[in-house]
Formats: structure tokens, C-alpha cells, sequence
């Protein structure tokens, strides 16, 4: 189920009631657990045994590994884990890249080479990553494992984040879960403003800037580098608000049902550097890949030179986490690279580039690699690149309602830097507030493009 | 402002909860009533109009009412006029009474049983007085006036030809053939002109004819909710009650998935063509044939190019339907124009599609002023030769 389809507020309404109802902590996580398969199930109910497995293997490695003693033992049972989970992350989103890529080789020595027929699991990346933090923490000794099989359950399957994250980690959910949230008027208003504003970014920004990025990418040849421009310009915006729109969506059901879970996103485009920029962009994998990729390699401790390999290797399997594409990892090779660069500089310039330099430097590698994202192959990617740098022709096409959406986005990036910042959360208590709710709710009614969008990060 | 802000921020003594609460209830209510007024003024700047549908007794259809004004605002942004019969964007060149038309302008029925066969034949003059069918396409939905198909018509013809805008949005072919004879007098129309954007429109002509307007038709009870209630209120109910198309009644599924993708729906196009299809053309088109003496000409024009789900169609998804369609209409002396090569070499060679808005999705959807423009050339040259491109080998089409 997505969370701007109709029927979803009437299943989040039904659970909502049903889990404020309950009294005791273990039946309102059976009833999340419950509502929480069904909310996968709604989607493809055979892979809901994809979900299970990965979240009996992971409370039974975990329990293991506290009984064992033994080093070995215990760093067995931390691979079990990982063979699993990567395993089956492999197998549903990798397989047929990797059999497509060294399809070539395959031929040459025979081998047919050929693809299979796969469904990718709808946020396979996203519970694995989750999965995996428990028994790596567990391994680490970090937090200890949970006791209860349902707690764990719930924390793999809790709908909010099941499918696009945030990535929320076992120490940071687990805890929750262990007790009843009490009631509060003003979170319960705070998660339903959340809400509503994710999907204000979703449904009117994004979906609106969508539709002319579909367009150009679709025949990028037919137009010219300062519509290609315009369109990228609009790309930016469009991952943005629909990843963004939707951790808000996650972030606000959580906090109404009494959780709380970790901010996502801090717009991320004023950053004045690409470091800053993956301190404030889908904050929630930055993190994960820093604490279970980059810092297990060694992070920034050893050499300049192990940093820089570290980096690369760490955004590099950022990027295929991605997307089983040649595009992701470019993607993902092409922000190592600017990371790299940046600390190579940065101990040249001893921090002297001016902020507006850097914020304009970082956009223009931000754009690129978004160029990179959104193409459907390398030839894409360069051609459109190409196009960008040839300017001559001029505005062959614009689209008016996607500039206009692309505006909104700018000025909700300037208010932000303002004091104006806390009147965005509309406080109950503000006179603006009820107006301003009214105006988002009937927008949502009436300005909503008709055609259905899934969430982009859905593919992930 | 600050201030407010700071103020908010606090929790709320407990000794004034209860007064804040009932004030806190007022100043939601008052703001939703500022809100909604807020949309309200601001909403037909992007809101299509509602208007009372009024029942035409010449066509004895529910037209859009004569003399009023329509905001197209759903792709495009566009009004229209409407005109008598409930044409939109058609003001000019219309008989105040059917009995101002000059007598001998007017075929007679033998007359038009010799002229049938002439005018169906490549290398016919053009028409003087044509009526254009179809659907929502042929409408010329979102498109001002000047740009509408009718008019870009006229245009072409310089000045030579009068249309008559009688296609409805949601209309078939059940429709047309009900409406021909009854206008045909009354505007003096030489020949009708039908848009096919989906062939299948065409099979409900064995459908005719359809029922006259009465109190009883969801129409009226329509008419009446448009007279009575905002447009911005009517939107939000038909967002919210309608299916995309705004025809569908909502349904809302609750049962766990998979549910059968876009994919696996059965694709027109690649259904083998049997000699049960073959007669189902015929007949549709005997339909038409049948219910006027006049020519009849197809102007086919499916929907490619367009975009879908960011992917450039350029197949016609049709190319199998409209091959059986075009060999019955050989059979019943009724003329085709094919229109395919027209609006593929607009895309190709000039990046200018022909149907969607710059407002919204350009490159599928509606046709535009781009669209209309070739359509409209494709057709005066069609009264030349009748066959159009309909040359281009249906692979080619179909790439």
C-alpha cells in the first residue's frame, strides 16, 4: 500500500484507533505486527515470506551469538546473517545486472548468460540494511538482543518504514517497543501536520515536477540545453520532495501512533559542500554506510590514502544499493570522486572557499550526478550531459506548472533560513495555522495530478 | 509574527486549558471558513467550469449551454464560447433558421444518394459545410478557440469550408449516428467528418439510437448540482468519488495483492485479427453508413506519439483495429484519412507533439493547437486524395 493512495488513510485510521485502544504493550504490537503484513501483503503477499525469513534468521542469530563465547562462533553467526540477507538482497535486485553485465565473459567460455524473470521485492534494500544493523550491533556489543520475538518482528515489519525507510536502527526503535507511548495531543497534531506536508511535497511538487522530467528524459534529442537545464533544475526537486514528502509521511504516521523515528532530510540543497550535503540527503543511509561500511574499513583513522579508497568504495556501494544499474554506480563513483576532491582541497584551501562558491560548486555536482540517476542508460546520461553544455539554442519547451512548482521549491528553501522556519511546523496554536491547513487539504483535493505516481524511491 | 511564534511555542497553563480549548475550536473553525473562502476566490484561476448542461432540442442531446462561457483549466488552459447547438468556440457562419440557408445549398435526399459516391472518391472538392464528430479529441479539449480543430480546419481551407463543431466529450459512434440526420438540415451540412482516436468508438454505432434527453437522465440531475454548487466544490467531490478518467465511480481495493499489472492486460493491438472481427467493423460502419445519405469521412489519428510512463510510444497501438476498420470503409465507399505520418514527422523532425499542454504533461493526453494544426492539413489534403498516408505499411507504424 502507498501512502497517497486512497485507501490509505482509512487503513491508517483503522489502526490508529485500534492501536491507541489497546492497553497492554504486547497486544498493541501484535496488532501493529499484524496491520504492518498487511500493509506489505497488500502490495504482493508471497514476499511477506521474504520479510519473515530475514526476521526469524536475524532473532535467532542474535540470540545465538550472546549464549556463544567463542570469537569464531560469533563472528559465524554474524556471516550466517549477512550471507542471508545479502543473499537474498542479491539474488531479487542484483542477480540480473551482474548476469547482464558479464553476459559477454559468460558467452566466451561457454556459459548462456541468461537473465531471469524476477520480481524485485518492494523495499528488499531498505529491511535488509534495518536487519542487519541488530545483528551487527549485536555483534559489536553495542545493544543487547531483544528477548521478545514479537518486538523484533514488529521493529523489521513496522509499516511506516518498511518500505522507503527512514532506516531506522534497532537501537534507536527497539527501545520503543518495549513499552506503551503515552498519548500526547500535541505530538498526535504534530505527526498528522507532518503528514499532511509530506504529502503536499509529494502529491503537488513532486508529482508536478515529475511530469515534465518524464517528458524530456523520454527523448532527451528533441530538446535543447536550456530546457535540459530546466529539466534537471526540476529533477533535483522532484527526488527531493518525493523522498522527502514521504520520510515526512513516515516520520508524521510513527509520531501519531506514539513513536518517534529520525529526521531523513535537512535540505539538503543549501549545503555548501558534497560532506554537507550527505549530512542533510536520506541522513538515516549516510549514517548507516558511515558506521557499518566506512568506519568497519577503517574511516578516516589510517592514511589520506585508506580515507580516499574508503570513501569511494563506501559511496560506490552507496550508489548500487541504489539500483542494480551501470547509472547508480557512476552515480555513486561520481560522489566518491567529489568527496575525495573536496578533502584534497580542503587541506590546500584550509576551509577558504567562500559559501556561495562552495553551495554553487556542490549544486553543479549534485545536478550531474542527478543526471546520472534519473537516465535510463550511460548513452542517456552522456547525451543529455552533452546537452547541457551547448546553451546556444536557447528554451525550446518549458513547462509552466513545473516552473511554478520549482519556485515553491526555492522559496521553501529560503524560508527556511528565516525565522519563518518555525511557523512552517504550524503550531496548533497559531492563528495561520487552521488557515493554512484548510489551503493544503483542498489543494490536495483539487490541484492533485490525476495520474497515479509511486514513490521514486519505491525501486530502491 | 515573532511573537505569535514564542507564544505558541509554550504549553498552556492548565487553569486556562478549557477556555483555550473552546477558543482554540473557534479559531480552527474560522480559519477553515478563511481557508475555504481563500480557495474559493482563488479557484477559477486553475479550475475548469461547471456548467448546467442544457437539453438541445435540434441534436436532442445535453449540450453545454449556448451563449455561455467554458474554462478549460484540466490539461491546458483555454476558454471557449459556446455557440448554438452547444458548439464550442463556434459563433460565426451559422443560418439564423434553417430556412435562411439558400434552398439549392441544401442536397436533397435524390441529390445526395447521386453526390454519395462522388464525394467518396479521391480528388473531391472541398466540402462547404462539414460536421465534424467524436470525442473529447475532436472537442477540442483545453484548446482556445482559434486553435480547435474546427477552426484550423476553416483555416486551411481558406475560408472555403464552414465546420460545424458537433463532437461531444465521452461521445461514440451511437451518438453521431443518432445526431446526423437531425443536424444535417438544419445547418445544411455536405458531409460529416468523424475524428477516430480509438477505433473502438466506432463499433457502438449498432448501439443507435440513443435515448432524447429527459428529467430522469443523470444529466439533469447533474445540471442541476452545477446550478446549485460551486465548481471548486464539485471538483473535490468528482476527485474524490471518480476514478481518473472522472467517469469510473471510485472503487478502493482492501484485498492483499498481486493485482494484475498494466502488462498483463490484455493489449488490443496484438489480438489476431478473425473474420468475426472483420464484420464487426462492417457492421459498425453500415451503422453509419446507413443513418445519412451524405459522404462520411474518417480522419484516423490514435495516440502516437505519446508519452507514457516516461517512455516515448511511437507504435499506434490501434494499427491492427484501424486496418480492419479501413478495409470495411473501402467496402462501404466511406473515405479514410490516415493522419499517423502527419503527427509522428511533427515529433521527429520539429520536437512539437501533438497532443498535451505545456501546463501540464506535454506528449500525451488531448491533441493540442499542434495536433489540430496537422489534423487540419491532413484533411483538406485528404479531400484531395483520400488515402493520406494510408501507404505507410503498418510495420513501419508500428516500430
Amino acid at each position: 500500500m502507498l501512502f497517497t493512495q486512497f485507501e490509505f488513510p482509512l487503513y491508517f485510521l483503522a489502526v490508529l484507533i485500534a492501536a491507541w485502544m489497546c492497553r497492554g504493550r504486547q497486544t498493541r504490537n501484535a496488532v501493529l505486527l499484524v496491520a504492518s503484513y498487511y500493509f506489505y501483503a497488500y502490495w504482493d503477499y508471497r514476499f511477506c515470506s521474504l520479510l519473515a525469513l530475514s526476521t526469524v534468521v536475524d532473532y535467532c542469530v542474535a540470540k545465538w551469538m550472546v549464549r556463544s563465547t567463542g570469537t569464531g562462533i560469533r563472528r559465524s553467526l554474524l556471516l550466517t546473517s549477512l550471507i542471508v540477507n545479502l543473499g537474498v538482497l542479491g539474488f531479487f535486485k542484483y542477480f540480473n545486472f551482474f548476469i547482464d553485465s558479464a553476459s559477454p565473459a559468460l558467452q566466451a567460455i561457454g556459459l548462456s548468460g541468461e537473465t531471469l524473470d524476477i520480481i524485485l521485492p518492494v523495499g528488499v534494500s531498505f529491511y535488509t540494511f534495518q536487519t542487519l544493523s541488530y545483528t551487527i550491533d549485536v555483534y559489536r556489543g553495542v545493544l543487547k538482543p531483544v528477548n521478545r520475538f514479537l518486538d523484533f518482528a514488529l521493529y523489521v515489519a513496522f509499516f511506516p518504514q518498511l518500505v522507503a525507510g527512514p532506516i531506522v536502527r534497532a537501537r534507536e526503535l527497539l527501545p520503543q517497543l518495549a513499552t506503551v507511548p503515552q498519548f500526547s495531543k500535541r505530538r498526535f497534531y504534530a505527526g498528522g501536520q507532518q503528514m499532511l506536508r509530506g504529502l503536499v511535497k509529494k502529491v503537488l511538487l513532486a508529482d508536478r515536477l515529475g511530469e515534465a522530467v518524464d517528458v524530456v528524459f523520454a527523448g532527451p534529442d528533441l530538446y535543447s540545453g536550456v530546457t535540459i537545464w530546466i529539466v534537471v533544475l526540476a529533477y533535483a526537486g522532484q527526488i527531493y520532495y518525493d523522498f522527502s514528502g514521504y520520510s515526512d509521511i513516515a516520520i508524521g504516521a510513527a509520531k501519531m501512533l506514539g513513536y518517534r523515528f529520525p529526521v531523513n532530510f535537512r535540505h539538503p540543497y543549501l549545503s555548501g559542500s558534497i560532506s554537507e550535503f550527505w549530512h542533510r540527503w536520506h541522513m538515516t543511509l549516510s549514517r548507516w554506510l558511515r558506521d557499518y561500511v566506512y568506519i568497519a574499513m577503517g574511516g578516516s583513522r589510517i592514511s589520506q590514502w585508506v580515507t580516499y579508497r574508503n570513501l569511494m568504495i563506501t559511496m560506490t556501494l552507496g550508489g548500487l544499493w541504489h539500483g542494480a544499474a551501470w547509472t547508480f554506480v557512476l552515480w555513486g563513483v561520481w560522489h566518491g570522486l567529489a568527496l575525495v576532491l573536496e578533502r584534497v582541497f580542503r587541506n590546500v584551501m584550509h576551509d577558504r572557499v567562500v559559501r556561495p562558491v562552495g553551495w554553487l560548486l556542490t549544486m553543479l555536482v549534485i545536478l550531474a550526478g542527478w543526471v546520472l540517476f534519473r537516465s535510463d542508460s550511460l548513452g542517456t546520461a552522456a547525451g543529455v550531459l552533452q546537452r547541457m553544455m551547448t546553451l546556444a539554442e536557447g528554451v525550446n519547451w518549458y513547462p509552466p506548472l513545473a516552473l511554478a512548482a520549482l519556485l515553491c521549491c526555492v522559496v521553501e528553501h529560503a524560508a527556511w533560513c528565516t525565522p519563518l522556519r518555525r511557523a512552517m511546523r504550524l503550531p496548533i496554536n497559531a492563528w495561520y495555522s487552521p488557515i493554512v491547513t484548510t489551503v493544503m487539504l483542498w489543494a490536495l483535493l483539487l490541484y492533485a495530478p490525476r495520474d497515479f505516481r509511486p514513490f521514486v524511491y519505491f525501486q530502491f | 509574527m515573532v511573537g505569535i511564534m514564542k507564544r505558541t511555542s509554550r504549553e498552556l497553563p492548565p487553569e486556562v486549558r478549557s477556555i483555550a480549548g473552546w477558543t482554540l475550536l473557534l479559531r480552527w473553525a474560522f480559519g477553515a471558513m478563511v481557508g475555504t473562502c481563500l480557495i474559493a476566490i482563488s479557484s477559477p484561476l486553475f479550475l475548469r467550469s461547471y456548467l448546467p448542461l442544457h437539453a438541445d432540442p435540434v441534436r436532442g442531446v445535453w449540450t453545454l449551454p449556448p451563449d455561455s462561457n467554458y474554462r478549460w483549466r484540466s490539461e491546458g488552459y483555454a476558454d471557449s464560447a459556446i455557440g448554438p447547438l452547444g458548439m464550442p468556440g463556434k459563433k460565426q457562419g451559422m443560418p439564423s433558421k434553417a430556412t435562411d440557408l439558400d434552398a439549392s445549398s441544401v442536397p436533397t435526399p435524390l441529390d445526395r444518394q447521386g453526390e454519395s459516391a462522388e464525394f467518396a472518391q479521391p480528388g473531391q472538392r472541398i466540402p462547404s459545410r462539414i460536421a465534424l464528430w467524436g470525442d473529447s479529441q475532436a472537442e477540442g479539449v483545453a484548446v482556445h478557440d482559434a486553435d480547435k480543430l474546427f477552426a484550423q480546419i476553416e483555416q486551411a481551407s481558406q475560408g472555403r469550408a464552414d465546420v460545424f463543431p458537433l463532437a461531444r466529450s465521452g461521445e461514440d459512434a451511437a451518438d453521431w449516428v443518432t445526431q446526423m440526420p437531425r443536424v444535417e438540415k438544419h445547418l445544411g451540412i455536405d458531409q460529416h467528418v468523424i475524428l477516430v482516436v480509438e477505433p473502438e468508438d466506432l463499433l457502438a454505432a449498432v448501439n443507435a439510437p440513443v435515448s432524447s434527453p429527459s428529467s430522469d437522465d443523470a444529466s439533469a440531475a447533474n445540471a442541476a448540482l452545477a446550478a446549485r454548487l460551486p465548481a471548486f466544490v464539485i471538483q473535490a467531490a468528482r476527485n474524490l468519488l471518480r476514478e481518473p478518467d472522472g467517469a469510473t465511480p471510485r472503487r478502493l481495493r482492501f484485498g492483499v495483492g498481486p493485482v494484475q499489472s498494466a502488462a498483463e492486460v490484455v493489449d488490443h493491438s496484438s489480438q489476431a485479427l478473425t473474420g468475426q472481427e472483420g464484420d464487426r467493423w462492417l457492421a459498425a460502419l453500415s451503422a453509419v453508413r446507413n443513418a445519412t445519405e451524405l459522404p462520411v469521412l474518417l480522419l484516423y489519428a490514435p495516440l502516437s506519439p505519446h508519452i507514457i510512463d516516461g517512455k516515448i510510444r511511437w507504435q499506434d497501438p490501434t494499427a491492427d483495429q484501424f486496418r480492419s476498420l479501413r478495409e470495411a470503409a473501402e467496402k462501404l465507399g466511406i473515405a479514410v484519412v490516415d493522419a499517423r505520418g502527419g503527427l509522428r514527422d511533427s515529433v521527429v523532425s520539429q520536437g512539437r507533439w501533438p497532443h498535451g499542454f505545456h501546463n501540464g504533461r506535454i506528449g500525451s493526453g488531448h491533441l493540442n493547437q499542434v495536433g489540430n494544426e496537422i489534423l487540419a492539413a491532413k484533411l483538406i489534403d485528404g479531400f484531395g486524395d483520400s488515402r493520406g498516408d494510408a501507404e505507410l505499411p503498418s510495420v513501419e507504424s508500428r516500430d
